[in-house]
């Protein structure tokens, strides 16, 4: 290792890099040093290690209600995203009367001519068929047989006028 | 030693980690960093809570590795902030503690405190990079033992 490198390596440069504390010109140095030397890389690496067992030794568990808190706040912001999408250019260029492609909302204009209903309705609907075509051929059966019943009952009486016998003077 | 090994290294983290994830494995190590610089607990936790509802820790869900560096950085600068809400803001400007510019001290007054290494140097005539190793030697001082 030269000695520029172990001065630079000992300079607290590092160290204040991972606290945040470096300024902007020190920071694309110590970047530019990074994407050419494996050696700084791992040094950051073993001392970002060092400075999160520090501060995980000094660790303090915070409440136990806190947790819920946040898990109640982020589902809070979820829902406002939801409720609140973002404006698209396609959705302003179209004033705002279409989601756009990338909305989570579907697009239900009416367009579509077709209607869903629940799956039952199709035995419901199976079901009606048959029974009416059940009911439409019985119909024309006794309609038939009752037309025809009237015709014998014609052919009967008309039948019964001719064999009887003639009343005595 | 307390709950080091209960916490896993970054090289451990997955890369899909949700909020409630990096909570679960950070909010100690937070909660203890806020508390340093804002000891009030009430503030404290109210400031951990708007830490990890933050946008800034849903964007490290996505980042691979380090998010307890990232988280530490945001933490820190989170809480300074609060604090800075909570007081009249004045301008950085460090006293030296009875004389004392030992590493821990220094370390603690710009992690903890605020102060930026310039204010730091400016105020206690000291130069940049002498503060800079004192953190350096801090850190050192720690890992050796």
């Amino acid at each position: 290792m030269s000695s520029n490198k172990h001065s630079y390596l000992t300079s607290g440069i590092l160290e204040a890099h991972l606290l945040g504390l470096t300024m902007e010109k020190e920071r694309e140095e110590l970047q530019q040093l990074l994407d050419t030397d494996p050696e700084v890389e791992a040094h950051l690496r073993e001392l970002e290690l060092t400075i999160e067992d520090y501060f995980v030794q000094n660790s303090v568990p915070p409440p136990p209600a806190i947790k819920d808190v946040i898990l109640r706040r982020i589902n809070e912001t979820e829902i406002k995203k939801w409720e609140q999408p973002e404006p698209t250019a396609d959705a302003t260029s179209e004033s705002g009367k279409h989601r756009s492609a990338n909305s989570d909302y579907l697009d239900v204009a009416v367009s579509n001519t077709h209607i869903q209903v629940h799956k039952n309705w199709r035995t419901a609907f199976i079901a009606i068929f048959i029974l009416s075509k059940v009911f439409l051929i019985l119909g024309l059966y006794y309609y038939f047989k009752s037309s025809s019943q009237q015709e014998e009952i014609v052919r009967l009486k008309a039948q019964i006028g001719q064999t009887a016998p003639l009343p005595r003077p | 030693m307390k709950q080091v090994d209960k916490h896993p290294t970054t090289q451990e983290i997955s890369r899909q980690l949700d909020p409630v994830t990096l909570y679960d494995r950070y909010g100690s190590m937070a909660y203890g960093i806020i508390l340093r610089i804002i000891p009030e607990p009430e503030t404290a936790q109210t400031v951990l809570i708007d830490l990890f509802a933050s946008p800034q820790i849903r964007s490290l869900t996505n980042v691979s590795a380090h998010s307890a560096g990232d988280i530490i950085r945001l933490a820190r600068t989170n809480a300074l902030a609060a604090k800075a809400t909570l007081n009249t803001p004045t301008p950085p400007t460090p006293t030296p503690v009875a004389n004392d510019n030992s590493p821990k001290v220094v370390f603690d007054l710009l992690f903890s405190q605020g102060y930026t290494p310039e204010a730091f140097s400016d105020n206690l005539h000291l130069s940049r990079s002498t503060v800079l190793k004192s953190i350096h030697t801090h850190f050192k001082h720690l890992r050796s033992s």
